[in-house]
C-alpha cells in the first residue's frame, strides 16, 4: 500500500469515526491531535471527504443505470484497474483513489497553466465526478472547475460537486 | 440529432458527469449528461469512439445541451472507428512492453523522427494505462483515409513521474485498406 503509515494511521481513526457516525463526540475524538498528513500532495481529509460526500462512508453498491459505482467511494466496476471486490474493501478502494487522485493532480497540472494551488484542490476534487479531461477541458474553455458536476434526475445540473468536498473537508481541520 | 462519437470523458460511480463530443458533418458538438443515462445499445462496441449515436437532448438554461439518452443501432463511422482500434491494439500491446511494429507504417519506422520517438517512448510508464480506450479523442477525420488520435489526461500515460499527450496520426492503407499509425508526437 502506497504512503506512509501515519497516512493510513490517519484513514484508520476516520473508520473509528465511521463506526459510531452522527455521534459528534466521536468525531471530535477520532480528530483531535491528528496531525494532517499528506502523501503526494493529497490529504487523507479528501479521501475522507469524498467518501462522505458519495454514499456517507457507507459500504454500498448502486447500481441504477448505465453506471455502477461500488463501495464507500462509488468507484466505477467493473474497471480495468480495480476488481468490485476491490472497490468494497475499504483499505484496497482507499489506496486506489488516492493513486486516481494524485494521478488526476499530475495531469491536470500537464494539461493546464496557471491554476493556483487551491483552484487546482478544487480541480482535484471535482475530477471525482468529471474525470480529469473532464477538469482539464473546463479550464482551457473558461468555465468554472465545477460546471455541470452535479447531475440531477431531470436531466439538469448543479454545479457544486468538488465544492461540496471541499466544504466536507473543512470539518476535519 | 446523429453523429459520430468522437469523444466521451466522465468520471467514477453511479452519478458521474460525463461530457461526450459528436461529429456531424465536419462541425462538432458538446452535450453534457449525468449517469445514469440511458443507452439504447443494440451491442457492446456501441461505446467505441467512432460509434454512430442518436442524441435525445434539452437546451439547457445556460445554453449548453445536455444529453437525456442515446441510441446506437451498431452503425460506426468507419475512418474513426478503425482508427480507434489501431490505436488502442498498439497502446494494448505497448502496456505489455510490446513495441507492436505491424501496427506502425513502413515509411514512418525508416523516418527520422521514429527513432527519437523511441526514445521518448522508452521512458513512457504505462502502467496507470486506462486501457478501455475511450480515453481516446478523434479530432475530427470521419470519412477520410486519415484520422487523429490523441491520448489524452484520462490515459494517465507516463504517471507516476510525469504526464503525457499522445498524438496519433493514423492512416488506412490504401491496397490492403488496414489502418496503421503513420506518426506519433508527444505533445
Amino acid at each position: 500500500m502506497p504512503g506512509p503509515d501515519s497516512f493510513w494511521n490517519n484513514v484508520d481513526r476516520l473508520l473509528a469515526l465511521v463506526s459510531a457516525w452522527g455521534a459528534e463526540s466521536t468525531l471530535e475524538a477520532a480528530t483531535s491531535g491528528t496531525t494532517v498528513e499528506t502523501y503526494n500532495n493529497i490529504s487523507w481529509t479528501l479521501l475522507a471527504a469524498i467518501g462522505i460526500q458519495e454514499t456517507g462512508f457507507q459500504d454500498k453498491n448502486e447500481k441504477d443505470g448505465g453506471g455502477v459505482g461500488g463501495g464507500v467511494f462509488q468507484i466505477t466496476i467493473p474497471s480495468p484497474t480495480i476488481t468490485a471486490a476491490g472497490a468494497n474493501n475499504l483499505a484496497t478502494a482507499a489506496s486506489w483513489l488516492l493513486n486516481f487522485l494524485d494521478n488526476n493532480e499530475t495531469t491536470i497540472i500537464g494539461g493546464t497553466t496557471g491554476v493556483s494551488e487551491s483552484d487546482l484542490l478544487w480541480m482535484v476534487a471535482a475530477s471525482v465526478n468529471t474525470g480529469a479531461q473532464g477538469q482539464i477541458n473546463r479550464w482551457l474553455s473558461g468555465e468554472s472547475p465545477d460546471y455541470h458536476t452535479s447531475p440531477n434526475s431531470a436531466g439538469g445540473f448543479g454545479n457544486n460537486y468538488g465544492q461540496n468536498v471541499l466544504n466536507i473537508m473543512d470539518c476535519f481541520r | 440529432m446523429a453523429g459520430v462519437l468522437v469523444s466521451d470523458h466522465e468520471g467514477q460511480g453511479g452519478h458521474a458527469a460525463g461530457a461526450v463530443e459528436l461529429l456531424v458533418r465536419e462541425k462538432s458538438y458538446l452535450f453534457y449528461y449525468g449517469e445514469p443515462l440511458k443507452r439504447y445499445f443494440r451491442i457492446r462496441t456501441c461505446s467505441d469512439i467512432g460509434a454512430v449515436w442518436r442524441v435525445h437532448f434539452r437546451v439547457l438554461s445556460d445554453g449548453s445541451a445536455g444529453l437525456l439518452s442515446v441510441t446506437c443501432s451498431g452503425q460506426f463511422d468507419a475512418s474513426v472507428h478503425g482508427a480507434w482500434l489501431a490505436v488502442v491494439a498498439y497502446l494494448k500491446a505497448a502496456e505489455s512492453s510490446r513495441l507492436s511494429q505491424d501496427l506502425l507504417s513502413s515509411r514512418w519506422r525508416a523516418s527520422p523522427g521514429f527513432g527519437e520517438y523511441l526514445k521518448k517512448w522508452r521512458g513512457l510508464g504505462m502502467s496507470f494505462y486506462n486501457s478501455d480506450g475511450r480515453c481516446l479523442d478523434a479530432l475530427g477525420g470521419a470519412g477520410s483515409s486519415r484520422v487523429q488520435l490523441r491520448a489524452g489526461a484520462d490515459c494517465n500515460l507516463g504517471l507516476p513521474d510525469f504526464s503525457a499527450d499522445l498524438l496519433f496520426d493514423v492512416m488506412r492503407r490504401p491496397v490492403t485498406r488496414q489502418w496503421e499509425i503513420d506518426n506519433i508526437r508527444f505533445e
